[in-house]
């Protein structure tokens, strides 16, 4: 890697999991709270089933969990703001930007392709 | 573990970060990851650190046993890491819901007994983070 450039290390972080089935969407989230706090670029992609983790209103408390939703609304305190949504994934699962929990870019897969071609590590739970 | 004889050495020596998300007992990944790990070491390759999350941080307790013709991973990543005096960090968060913890742990929140190998730290993600800056490449595992 490019040493002489130690603080433009891009972390891509790839969120694929619907959010209560498993721990993968938690254990994303929670790499994206620590990058950011050390404050390191990065990239925070959603595609596939991924998507439905950031539909806004989510309230799994029937299911004993904690809203996956309510914690993403805090990434632009943190200064997480490049949120990456593949908008096929997104429309083929009958979902539109107003249904999001926050601001997203949308991105087709060209463009998906590069920015985890570009990135120095990929994380993908 | 096998020996691996044959491995040839590296011409470019790397700094690893490991990322092992995966329990022993449920799939290959933590398996394939220990022997990845073994490989880089006999390749002269460096491990930065090895970084243990979600269901992985099983990999860190004392207090597995496997029947005496299958491996025990976590005993076998504890020789590893005292063999090599490798740094080796169990998420705390992911460690303390799944009850590995360490004598400071198991303090803090009144437990009875410990259950992580003392040759692993209990610590933060920072730590992950930390290290992948210190490293050439970071492969996650499960």
């Amino acid at each position: 890697m490019d040493n002489s450039k130690p603080n433009k290390q891009t972390i891509s972080l790839i969120a694929r999991r619907a959010p209560y089935g498993g721990d993968g969407a938690r254990q994303t989230l929670d790499i994206v709270f620590a990058a950011a706090v050390f404050e390191r670029p990065l990239n925070y992609i959603f595609i596939g089933d991924g998507v439905f983790q950031l539909v806004a209103g989510q309230n799994p408390k029937e299911i004993s969990s904690k809203p996956h939703g309510a914690a993403l609304e805090t990434l632009e305190l943190y200064g997480v703001d490049e949120i990456f949504v593949h908008r096929y994934s997104l429309h083929s699962r009958g979902l539109d930007e107003s249904q999001l929990a926050c601001r997203v870019n949308l991105i087709e897969e060209r463009a998906l392709k590069q920015l985890i071609a570009e990135s120095t590590y990929v994380i993908n739970l | 573990m096998t020996s691996l004889d044959d491995t040839p050495r590296a011409a470019h020596e790397l700094r690893y970060t490991l990322l092992i998300n995966a329990a022993p007992q449920s799939s290959q990944a933590a398996k394939t990851a220990l022997r990845f790990a073994e490989s880089l070491l006999q390749m002269g390759h460096h491990i930065e650190r090895l970084f243990f999350y979600g269901d992985g941080v099983l990999n860190a307790s004392r207090l597995t046993v496997m029947p005496q013709d299958e491996i025990n991973i976590p005993a076998a990543w504890h020789a590893l890491i005292e063999a090599n005096d490798l740094a080796s960090v169990v998420c705390v968060s992911s460690a303390i819901r799944r009850g590995i913890v360490d004598a400071a742990e198991a303090q803090r929140y009144e437990l009875s007994a410990t259950s992580c190998y003392t040759s692993s730290e209990i610590g933060g993600l920072g730590q992950l983070i930390e290290a992948m800056s210190n490293s050439d490449r970071m492969l996650s595992f499960g």
